[in-house]
Order: C-alpha cells, then sequence, then structure tokens
C-alpha cells in the first residue's frame, strides 16, 4: 500500500508538461503552387514538400522543397524559428534564408526572401519570393474550409441563410490538370432540402488570377455526385468561384476563404467559407 | 372557470359534506373504532419491514405524506400489482397501456415513460432496481404503503417523487392455508395457493404461495381478428422467517414470476382501429431472493437487507402498428443485479430526546441486451428509398433484399455507492428531523452496433445497374457517466396535545433521478448512418444524444395528520411545492426515424395539494375519499425548435380522485357472517398527451361496485369495474407522423372465492 501511495505522485509528476523534451511532428505534402512572376504571368504547378517541426518550447520548422519545375530541383529551409500565437497557430518568418542541400551545405544560384508560413494543426500555407522576382504561394492540394454560410436568393422570396457548424467546403486541386473538384459537405440551399453529407462538383476548372493572389474557377454546367453518384435533379450551372489565400503579414492567411455563386434549380446560391472563424 | 372544474368541486363538496355531516350525527355518542377496523391501514408493529427500519412504526405523526392500502382493501379492490392501486392514492397515477414492461409512474406531476422512475419500489425488502420489473403479480399482499414527496435522503436513486413498499403475507400474522380462484370478463382467469406455519416452537414461519392467471385480453387486432392483449402469468414465492433469538432475526423471501403477454393495442388515430401485422409480445422471467437480518443490542440496531434479483425479458414489437410490413423491434435483456442496505439505528424506545440512523447502500448491476429492428419492405420504401428515389429520379437505388436488421448489443455495467444519516430530535412536542445522504452512481454502456446490406443504383433510361454498395457498418463504442449527489432533507413535526393524535409537519428535501443512456436511439443513429452512405441525412452527433443527464428536485412540503372521534375520521393533507431541474422526459424525434430519446427538460414546476379523508361514521359504513390536485408546468423548456415554457408537463394528471363507500351487513349465520356492499370510483385527468399541449384525455371516472359474502372460512366476491363503461385513453403517442393511443379496459365483471382454512 505504501509503495502504492509513493507511485502516485511519481506517476503524476512524469506526466506533467515541463518534462517534455520533444515533440517532432513530420508532414510530407503535395502543394499546390501559384506562381507570380514578375512580367505579371501567373501559373499553377504542383511541388512536393516535406515539412519537419519541433514544436516544443523553441520550436522550429525544417522545409524540404522538390519543385520539377525550377533549379536546383530540390532544396532545404533550415531551422526556421517558429512563434506560436493563440490566433494564429505557429508561424514562420524569414526576410532571407539561404537554402542548403541535403547535406546541409549552402546552394548557389537559388535565393529565397519574404518567407511567411502558418500552421493552424490543419494545414499549412506558406509564401515566399523566390529569386528575387517570383512570387510563389503554396498551400496544400486538398483542404477543407469549416466556417461556412450559404445564402439563397428565389425569384419571389426571402432569402434562405443557412449557417451550420458542421458544414464546410473541401477542395483538391490537380494542379496538373487544372481542374478542381470542390465539395460542399452538410450543405442545404433550401430549407425543405435534405441534409446532404458532401455534394461533389467535379472537375471544374481553375486559373491562378493575373495577380497570382488567388486562383478562380468556373464551370458553365456541373452534374453534381452525391456519394459517387450522379445527381442531375441539382445541375448547376453559371458556376463561379474564387479561393483567395488573402495573405498578409501581419493576419497571415487568417482571412484565407472560399466565396462563390451558382444557380440550381432556378435559384442562385452563394457560399463563403473560411479556414478560420472570423475574430469575434 | 369550466364546467369540468365546478363539478369537481361540487363532487368534492358534496362529499366532504356528507362525511362532516355523518361524522356530526354520531359524535354524540362515538365510541372508538373497534381495533378490527383500524388494524386494515396500520402497520403491524416489529415488523422487519424496510420502511419501518428507516422511519420507524407507521406513519401516524411523522413528517410524510403517505398512504397505507391494507389487506382488506387490497382483497376488496382486487390489487394485484402496483398498478392496480393507480389514483387510490393522491396524486399517483399508473397507466395501464402496452404491457408489463411498462410501468410508467405519475406522481405529483413527475415521471418517465421510459428508463429510470421517479418513485421506488421495494417488494419484501427487496429494492427493485429495474422499472420493467416493477409490475408483477403478487399473491396475499398483506400492505402497500406509497410514500409521497422525495424519499431519495434514505432510499438514493430514483425516489424523487416518493417510495412504494409492498409487504406480503407474514407466516407470523396467519396461520393455516388460503385459496382464491377468480373469473372475470375476457375469459379472465385466476388461481392462489397458499400455505403459512409456524414451526420449532414458533420462532421459525414458513409460507409457500403459487398462482396461476390467464386472460384472452379486451383488444381485438382487426388485422388478424384475434385478441391481442392475452397474457398468462405464474408466480410463486417462498418466505422463510426465523426469530433465530430474542436479538436476532433473519427472514428470507425467494420469489419468481413469469408471464408471457400480448399486450401493445395501440389504435392508430388514422385507421380508427387497433390492426397491425407483426407479432408483439413481452415474456418476462424474473427471480429475486432477500435477505433481511436484525440483530439487536443494547446500543443499536443492526440491519442488512442483501437482495439478488435477475430478469429476463424479451420485448417484440411490430414497432409501426400498421397493417403493413414496416419495421419490427425486439429488444431480449437478461440483467443481474445484487443490492445491500447496511444500517445501524438507536435502538427502539429507549426515552431518550435523540435518536439515530446511519447506513451504507450498494448495488451493482449488469445488464445485457441485443434490441435488433428489422426494417420491411413498406419501411425500406418509406423511410428510406423514397425520400432519396425523389432526390435522384434519374439513378433510383433498389434495396437488394426485402428486409434488413440494423443490430444493437449493449452491455452495461452500473453500480452505486451510498452513506446516509438521519437524526431525530423530540423537543416536547416538536419533533425535528435531518438526514443527509452522498451516493455515487457509475454507469458504464459498451455499445456494437452493426447492419450488413447493400443497394443497386439503377440508372433510370434502360433499367441497367450504375453501381453496386455495399453497407457495412460496424460501431463499437463506449461511454461512461458518472454521477454524484448530496441529498439532504430537513423535516419538524408538531404533535398538538389533543386526546386524539394530531399533527403538523413541514419539510425541505432534495430529489434525485440518476442520468443514463438513450439505448433506444441506436436503431435511428444506425438509420442516419444508412442514409449517410447514400449521402443524405444529418449525422446525429452521438455523444449529445446517447446520454442523459441526471434529474433533481426540491420539494418543499407541508401537511398535517388528525384523528377525531374515536379515530372514526382521519384525514391526511398535505401541499407541496417541487421545482425540478433536468426534468427527464421521453420524446419521439422528429423525422422519419423510430426510436424514443431521454432528454432533460430544462426546468419545471409542480404544485399542488393532497387531501385523504377515512370516515366509519357507523361501526359497517365506512367512506374514503382521497383526492389530489397537481398543476405541472415547464418553466423553461426550448428543444431548439419549439419553446414548451408554460406548457403542462405530459402523461402527469392534473387530478386524481377516489371514492369509496363499503358498508358491511353482519348475518351470523353459521354458513354466512356477513355481506359486504362496496361502491368506488376512480376519476383521473385531465393529462395532456404532448409538450404542445393540443392533445389531452378530459378528466373521466370509473365507477366500480362489489358485493361480498363472507363467512369463517370463505368469502365470494362479485363485481364490476367501470361499471359506466366509459371510453378513455391511457396512452398516447406520435411515430414516424402517425398517432396512437391506447383505449382503457372496458366494463368489466367478475366473481373472486378465498378460502381460508
Amino acid at each position: 500500500m505504501l509503495l502504492l501511495l509513493a507511485a502516485i505522485p511519481v506517476a503524476l509528476t512524469s506526466c506533467l508538461g515541463d518534462n517534455e523534451v520533444s515533440n517532432t511532428m513530420q508532414l510530407n505534402a503535395d502543394m499546390v503552387q501559384i506562381k507570380s512572376a514578375a512580367d505579371g504571368t501567373s501559373t499553377l504547378n504542383t511541388a512536393s514538400y516535406f515539412f519537419e517541426m519541433e514544436l516544443t518550447n523553441s520550436p522550429y520548422i525544417n522545409i524540404r522543397i522538390s519543385d520539377k519545375d525550377i533549379s536546383p530541383v530540390a532544396f532545404n529551409l533550415q531551422g526556421l524559428p517558429m512563434a506560436v500565437s493563440n490566433s494564429l497557430g505557429y508561424t514562420f518568418h524569414a526576410e532571407a534564408i539561404t537554402p542548403v542541400d541535403a547535406n546541409g551545405t549552402p546552394l548557389s544560384g537559388i535565393e529565397i526572401t519574404n518567407l511567411y508560413g502558418q500552421y493552424t494543426g490543419n494545414t499549412l500555407d506558406m509564401r515566399y519570393t523566390l529569386n528575387g522576382s517570383t512570387n510563389i504561394t503554396a498551400f496544400p492540394d486538398g483542404v477543407v474550409y469549416n466556417y461556412n454560410s450559404v445564402t439563397t436568393t428565389a425569384p419571389g422570396s426571402e432569402p434562405y441563410d443557412y449557417d451550420e457548424s458542421r458544414a464546410s467546403v473541401v477542395y483538391r486541386i490537380n494542379a496538373d490538370s487544372a481542374l478542381v473538384d470542390l465539395a460542399l459537405a452538410n450543405i442545404k440551399f433550401v430549407d425543405e432540402m435534405p441534409g446532404i453529407q458532401s455534394m461533389v462538383f467535379p472537375s471544374i476548372t481553375v486559373t491562378p488570377s493575373i495577380t497570382g493572389t488567388f486562383l478562380e474557377l468556373k464551370a458553365d454546367s456541373i452534374i453534381p455526385e452525391i456519394s459517387n453518384t450522379p445527381y442531375p435533379k441539382y445541375k448547376i450551372t453559371d458556376f463561379s468561384a474564387t479561393m483567395n489565400p488573402s495573405f498578409n503579414p501581419t493576419s497571415y492567411f487568417q482571412n484565407e476563404n472560399v466565396t462563390g455563386t451558382f444557380k440550381c434549380m432556378g435559384m442562385e446560391v452563394s457560399f463563403k467559407a473560411q479556414m478560420f472563424a472570423p475574430a469575434n | 372557470m369550466n364546467s369540468r372544474l365546478i363539478d369537481l368541486r361540487h363532487a368534492l363538496a358534496t362529499c366532504t359534506a356528507a362525511i362532516v355531516a355523518a361524522a356530526a350525527a354520531f359524535t354524540a355518542k362515538a365510541e372508538a373504532l373497534p381495533a378490527d377496523f383500524t388494524a386494515d391501514s396500520i402497520i403491524t408493529l416489529g415488523e422487519l419491514s424496510v420502511t419501518a427500519i428507516k422511519y420507524g412504526d407507521g406513519f401516524k405523526n411523522k413528517a410524510i405524506a403517505s398512504t397505507t392500502i391494507g389487506k382488506r382493501e387490497i382483497e376488496r379492490y382486487r390489487v394485484y400489482s402496483f398498478k392496480d392501486v393507480s389514483a387510490m392514492v393522491p396524486n399517483f397515477y399508473i397507466p395501464d397501456y402496452g404491457s408489463r414492461m411498462t410501468s410508467s409512474i405519475y406522481m405529483r406531476g413527475q415521471g418517465t415513460r421510459i428508463d429510470q422512475p421517479v418513485v421506488g419500489m421495494n417488494i419484501d425488502n427487496v429494492p427493485i432496481l429495474t422499472k420493467e420489473n416493477y409490475d408483477l403479480d403478487l399473491l396475499d399482499i398483506e400492505r402497500i404503503e406509497v410514500l409521497r414527496g422525495p424519499q431519495s435522503a434514505l432510499f438514493g436513486r430514483n425516489t424523487m417523487a416518493g417510495v412504494i413498499n409492498v409487504t406480503t403475507l407474514s407466516p407470523f400474522n396467519f396461520q393455516g392455508s388460503r385459496a382464491m380462484l377468480a373469473y372475470s370478463s375476457g375469459n379472465s382467469f385466476r388461481v392462489g395457493l397458499s400455505t403459512y406455519h409456524l414451526l420449532a416452537d414458533e420462532r421459525l414461519g414458513l409460507s409457500v404461495a403459487g398462482g396461476y392467471s390467464s386472460s384472452d385480453g379486451f383488444f381485438t387486432n382487426e388485422y388478424t381478428g384475434r385478441k391481442l392483449d392475452h397474457e398468462k402469468i405464474g408466480e410463486g414465492r417462498a418466505k422463510l422467517q426465523w426469530k433465530a433469538s430474542k436479538d436476532l432475526r433473519i427472514d428470507n423471501v425467494l420469489s419468481f414470476s413469469v408471464s408471457q403477454q400480448g399486450g401493445y393495442p395501440y389504435e392508430s388515430a388514422m385507421l380508427g382501429k387497433i390492426s397491425y401485422n407483426d407479432t408483439c409480445f413481452y415474456r418476462r422471467t424474473g427471480i429475486s431472493d432477500g435477505l433481511t437480518m436484525e440483530l439487536t443490542r443494547d446500543k443499536y440496531k443492526m440491519t442488512s437487507i442483501t437482495s439478488y434479483q435477475y430478469l429476463d425479458d424479451n420485448m417484440t414489437l411490430d414497432q409501426d402498428f400498421l397493417p403493413v410490413p414496416y419495421f419490427t423491434l425486439t429488444q431480449k435483456r437478461r440483467e443481474h443485479a445484487l443490492t445491500h442496505d447496511l444500517t445501524f439505528r438507536s435502538p427502539d424506545g429507549n426515552g431518550k430526546p435523540y435518536s439515530w440512523l446511519t447506513g451504507f447502500f450498494g448495488f451493482y448491476k449488469r445488464t445485457l441486451m441485443d434490441a435488433p429492428v428489422t426494417f420491411k419492405e413498406v419501411g425500406i420504401d418509406s423511410l428510406i428509398l423514397k425520400h432519396r428515389n425523389q432526390e435522384n429520379p434519374d439513378y433510383p437505388i433498389r434495396w437488394e433484399s426485402p428486409q434488413f436488421v440494423l443490430n444493437s448489443n449493449f452491455k452495461t455495467h452500473n453500480f452505486g455507492l451510498a452513506l446516509y444519516h438521519q437524526s431525530t430530535y423530540k423537543l416536547d412536542r416538536w419533533t425535528f428531523t435531518a438526514a443527509l445522504r452522498l451516493d455515487f452512481e457509475f454507469n458504464r454502456l459498451n455499445y456494437v452496433s452493426w447492419c450488413n446490406t447493400g443497394y443497386d443504383i439503377i440508372r433510370a433510361t434502360d433499367g441497367s445497374v450504375y453501381r453496386h454498395d455495399d453497407v457495412n457498418i460496424n460501431d463499437p463504442g463506449s461511454r461512461t457517466k458518472t454521477f454524484l449527489q448530496l441529498l439532504p432533507k430537513v423535516a419538524a413535526s408538531y404533535s398538538f396535545d389533543t386526546p386524539q393524535p394530531i399533527s403538523v409537519f413541514a419539510s425541505v428535501a432534495k430529489g434525485y433521478k440518476a442520468g443514463g443512456f438513450n439505448t433506444q436511439m441506436f436503431s435511428d443513429v444506425l438509420q442516419q448512418r444508412l442514409m449517410n452512405y447514400m449521402g443524405f441525412g444529418s449525422s446525429y452527433k452521438v455523444e449529445e444524444i446517447i446520454a442523459y443527464k441526471p434529474e433533481t428536485n426540491w420539494t418543499i412540503e407541508a401537511g398535517a395528520h388528525a384523528e377525531c372521534f374515536g379515530g372514526r375520521i382521519r384525514t391526511d393533507l398535505s401541499v407541496f411545492y417541487i421545482h425540478t431541474t433536468d426534468q427527464q422526459l421521453t420524446m419521439f424525434p422528429d423525422g422519419n426515424t423510430t426510436g424514443r430519446i431521454m432528454t432533460n427538460a430544462g426546468r419545471s414546476r409542480s404544485y399542488g395539494a393532497e387531501a385523504s379523508i377515512r370516515a366509519t361514521p357507523i361501526d359497517p359504513l365506512t367512506v374514503s375519499v382521497s383526492y389530489g390536485f397537481t398543476d405541472a408546468r415547464f418553466i423553461e423548456f426550448d428543444n431548439g425548435r419549439e419553446n414548451y415554457s408554460g406548457k403542462y408537463i405530459p402523461y402527469a394528471p392534473k387530478n386524481t380522485i377516489f371514492a369509496a363507500v363499503n358498508y358491511v351487513v353482519p348475518v351470523k349465520r353459521t354458513w354466512l357472517g356477513s355481506i359486504a356492499i362496496d361502491a368506488h370510483a376512480r376519476a383521473v385527468g385531465e393529462i395532456y398527451w404532448n409538450e404542445t399541449n393540443d392533445e389531452k384525455q378530459p378528466m373521466y371516472c370509473l365507477p366500480g361496485a362489489s358485493v361480498t359474502l363472507s363467512g369463517q372460512h370463505y368469502s365470494l366476491e362479485l363485481w364490476g369495474e367501470n361499471l359506466a363503461d366509459t371510453d378513455y385513453r391511457t396512452f398516447y403517442f406520435v411515430s414516424i407522423g402517425n398517432a396512437f393511443f391506447q383505449r382503457g379496459k372496458p366494463l368489466t365483471v367478475g366473481a373472486t372465492l378465498r378460502l381460508n382454512i
């Protein structure tokens, strides 16, 4: 019994956070990159990112980027310190950082400046300038936007507002084919609609905006899918949406959102989903 | 003011006036009532009854509102189970509907249809842990005590509105053999045999009792053309009571009960008749053993009550209650329970002003339950395909089989521990009581829900199969809930310095009903998961619907007990106010779902009054009137879709009335000692059936009468109930958009022969 009593404080002490010595997280992600060149053109491609984060008292991040469209194809950004914020998660920033190879040897011919990044626990976004001329915004090829609102207007009726905490917008981009599948989950356009788990708008054409700061999604006509089955009844027309990382150096990607409009069954639907719930 | 209320007041006033006039007429020469008349409703001193252990003998001057129904009334009103005393006790109502599983008790505006009861029940000191095991037929009931108001401080969980204590005949109180034979409407037949003996220098009492009853029922299922509320019941009991020494008393009661019944005569409001195609039945086997030991020492008395309870039941329902293959439910359960109540108390009659009681209570209950819901053709079509295919007529779904099963299996471990204490101090004519209980309960639910089925998605254009989807759901899980409550009670009573006992009392007490798990909702959760497969339906927030919280209340009560004219008039009065938090209510979820859900109703309040008057103006004439009034409403209940604040709490009646006149004509022949004529009436209502209060049962009255011929060793009773053949409803509910109700039993007549040898 005495041994048991003695063991209790030992066990409790060992559970305390102060004893935590290491909390490492590794992420492999295919990231979509919007590349905005100095000549005003913007392109879309996919690059492989590997993140290794140390999330203890002195958090930092190591990043390995493999982009077949630049030279060298792969480079590493080592030891970027991260700041912790209740509203922003982990953020990292470097005015300039020297890329290194796998052995830690500095690479010549490549220059990374104005790097900003943010890890929210769910997603990781980055923005940086490559070689002083190309702004790159990198974000996952599949993202869930959680905070959602839908407003439906139809001729002769009151606007219908749908605000549901479980509603979300999910997209998956294929940058190589420049197509995106957009899914509206737990969504309703009108109150009479059954709750739909996920309505997928497949193969929407996606293009980066001229400024390179957002993506434009457009489709004249879509047959949406529910549970992998086409639903011609809900034929979508005049679909138009933007995915806007909305980066700025102080709030990082906090205002990241997707907004769109489409027509369905004679109604005009507009939706908006944000990565973060708006601050109170 | 409506006419019904005026009628009610008029009836009460007339009754009271008659009693007062009769009493006045006989006051001048009022003689003390013979012991034989009063013995009907007082406690036999020194019994090992759990109420006597905790409250002492009798409730005459106690700060408790109570009703004791003695052996004579039990036989006169043919009380075989606790349902038969409904409305005989003020504000105490037990609707007779469904089956013997449905033992919904309403007391003072409180009560629930499923899961935890508000009224606890002890049968021969065994605290019945599962409400579904309350409705037992018992042979030779000697006494039923109904204590109203929170008894949680001494009796713990699920006694927040009261306690029923049933005591069967003791071999120390009767020796010999008894037989009972009854036949009545509905081809109802009942037989009972029992024998009571004293052995070992009258220190060992032994009794064995057995009974059997059957009934063809009263309601016909128009679909089958057969009666559906038929039942057969067998029961047995062996009671061993041993006065081992002057200090040690040991009682053991072993009982079993087996019942098979059809039940569930639910009439569709739409069809105007009872008509359903699938079988409904309820089968139950119950065994219990209660061991009570009392050890008397100079400075204390120790009492130990240990019980084991076993329940094995099967409820099978045509859950749509319609003449179409919709869906069925089978709920099979096996349950083992152990209880132990250990009390120490100051010795009786020690002459000291201070007395005390300290106790420990513990229980363990383990339940295994299977609850498969079978969806049949119409159910699949109406509840699933119709909605899905309306949304996608271009790619409709076709189920792969005519029926499929949503399976749920539950294993619960439930235990509780409690410490309680009561101190009582007598100061002159005042008696002050304070009690406190610390009650802990642990409840773990392990569940697994599964469904294996599939469907084809068809191209409407050519009828070809677009895709086949298999549905394989297997959702195991576990939830644990613990509850900790402090349950105080304070009371004071004052006995007046009068020749006849008159006392007044006031009390404040907290009551507590445990929380639990909504096992009834798992088929709905599965159904939603199934719809999710097809991309539809909002997912239930399982964490929110699976469990419900405890319910607590505070009751402020005041009352009086009075006897006058040598005991010829005895009255009990009480008024009460109850404030309930998180009141547990059974709701039928919206939409095309099939289950029921227990929900916590926010806050509610109930106030009312109770009066019982029993007068014996002349020796052969007894007049009894009990009246209970309750106004129970939600103070705050907004379920997110509708606000029910201010509405009456459903299923609880506003008024209960019981009035009886019994006149005994002595004959004093060799073969015939007396003829007793009885006329009585029970009235109940209004009862609101739903939270919106737009459906209700108006107040109804059920008159009854009997004539009993009694000799030295026999009695023959010819009786009738619901003599006016009143048409009334005992239950109403709406399921998947359809309204159903159950009618009360019609006019019944019968004869009962009792032999005492």
